[in-house]
C-alpha cells in the first residue's frame, strides 16, 4: 500500500483565488484551530494565540492580498454553481422521464447509480438519491480535441433526490465554472451549448 | 516568541491551505502507462482513507461509436458517513459527489485530473464544514502528487 505522505506545494500566501473566496473568520479559524490531519496545527493550542493575535495575523495576510483578476471571474459572475429543478413527478417517474429526455437529445444514458454506491452498506434513504450519467459522444469528442483536461467534466450528470418532504429535485452542476479554468473562448461557447441542452432536457423531464 | 509563531503560522497557512489555486484544475502527467497509473491511483486513494467506490469507463462507449480515443476512465471515491452528512446538510453539494479523478492515457503517459474541491466552498456555511472542504482539497492534491511521484 502506498505510504501516505502529503506533498507540499510551494508557498503561495498571496493565492488570490483562496483569499477572494475565504472570509476573515475562516482564515482566523484555521489559524486558531488548525486543520485535522495536516501539518497546519492549532496555534491556539500550541502557541496560546489569543483572538487579538489571530485578528492581527489575518489583517497582515489581507494586507498582502493581491486584487482578484476581475476579468477571470466576470464570465461566470452571478452564475450559480448548481441549477436546481423541482419535479412535478415522483422519484421513479422523474428518473424515467429524465432518461427519455436525455435520449431524445442524443445523449447515451448510462445505468443509474445511487449517490453513495460502492461506499458500503446503504440505507433505504440512499435509494432516493440517484445519479444519472449521460454523454453526447459528438460533444465529448469535440471537447477532448480542444483540451484533454476537459475529461474532468465529462460525463454529463444529473442528480435526482427525493427529500424528506417527498419533493423530488434535480441538481445540475453549472459547468461554466469548471470551464472557466481553461480560459478558452471556444470551450466556453461549447460548454454553454452543452449546459443549455442539459437544462432543456431537465426542464422537459420535470414538467 | 510571538513573531516566530506568526512566521511559522504564515508558512503553514501557505503550505496547507493557500497552495491550491482556487481557479486552476488539478492535473498531473504520470510517467507511466494507463494500467500502472490506475493501480497506483487505487492504492493511493485507499492510503488516504477513502474508499474507491466505482469506476466509469468512458472509452468503451466512445470506441463503440468508432471515435478514436485513448483510455479514459473516471474513478469515484469518498467516505460514506462524511459525504452523507454533508449532502444531507447541503443538497447542492450532491452533483459533486462522490469525489472523482479522471484518468486518461496519452501516449506513454497518463493524465490524472481533478477539479479542486475548494471550489465547493461557497456551498457550505460553517467553519467545520469549510474545514472538511479544505481537507478534501488537500487530500486530492496529495493523491495526485503521490501517484505522479511513484513513476518519476
Amino acid at each position: 500500500m502506498a505510504k501516505r505522505d502529503r506533498e507540499v506545494s510551494p508557498p503561495a500566501l498571496a493565492n488570490k483565488g483562496f483569499l477572494y473566496a475565504a472570509e476573515d473568520q475562516i482564515i482566523k479559524h484555521i489559524i486558531m484551530k488548525g486543520i485535522k490531519d495536516t501539518e497546519m496545527m492549532s496555534f491556539e493550542k500550541e502557541f496560546n494565540f489569543t483572538d487579538q493575535i489571530a485578528d492581527d495575523l489575518v489583517a497582515y495576510i489581507r494586507s498582502h492580498q493581491q486584487p482578484i483578476d476581475t476579468v477571470s471571474i466576470s464570465k461566470v459572475e452571478g452564475e450559480p454553481l448548481v441549477f436546481v429543478y423541482e419535479s412535478a413527478h415522483d422519484l421513479g417517474t422523474t428518473i424515467d422521464r429524465l432518461r427519455d429526455s436525455a435520449s431524445a437529445y442524443n445523449f447515451r444514458v448510462y445505468p443509474s447509480r445511487t449517490l453513495f454506491e460502492g461506499l458500503g452498506e446503504l440505507s433505504a434513504n440512499d435509494e432516493k438519491q440517484v445519479v444519472i450519467h449521460s454523454c453526447n459522444f459528438k460533444n465529448m469528442q469535440k471537447f477532448l480535441k480542444l483540451d484533454p483536461g476537459l475529461g474532468v467534466i465529462l460525463l454529463c450528470r444529473a442528480t435526482v433526490i427525493e427529500g424528506d418532504d417527498g419533493k423530488v429535485k434535480i441538481y445540475l452542476e453549472n459547468y461554466m465554472h469548471a470551464i472557466e479554468r481553461f480560459n478558452n473562448d471556444q470551450i466556453s461557447i461549447n460548454a454553454k451549448e452543452l449546459i443549455n441542452s442539459m437544462k432543456e432536457m431537465v426542464e422537459e423531464a420535470v414538467w | 516568541m510571538v513573531i516566530k509563531a506568526l512566521a511559522l503560522c504564515a508558512l503553514m497557512l501557505s503550505s496547507s491551505v493557500f497552495a491550491s489555486s482556487h481557479d486552476e484544475l488539478l492535473i498531473e502527467r504520470v510517467n507511466a502507462k494507463f494500467s500502472y497509473t490506475w493501480l497506483a491511483l487505487n492504492k493511493t486513494i485507499k492510503a488516504h482513507n477513502y474508499k474507491a467506490a466505482y469506476l466509469q469507463r468512458c472509452d468503451f462507449a466512445m470506441n463503440e461509436r468508432h471515435y478514436k480515443s485513448d483510455k479514459y476512465r473516471i474513478v469515484f471515491f469518498g467516505k460514506y458517513d462524511e459525504m452523507k452528512r454533508m449532502s444531507k446538510k447541503y443538497p447542492k453539494l450532491s452533483p459533486f459527489f462522490l469525489l472523482k479523478i479522471t484518468v486518461m492515457e496519452e501516449g506513454k503517459h497518463t493524465l490524472i485530473i481533478a477539479t479542486p474541491p475548494i471550489t465547493l466552498l461557497p456551498l457550505v456555511n460553517t467553519n467545520e464544514d469549510r474545514m472538511t472542504v479544505f481537507r478534501w482539497n488537500e487530500d486530492m492534491k496529495s493523491i495526485l502528487k503521490q501517484v505522479k511521484s511513484q513513476y518519476k
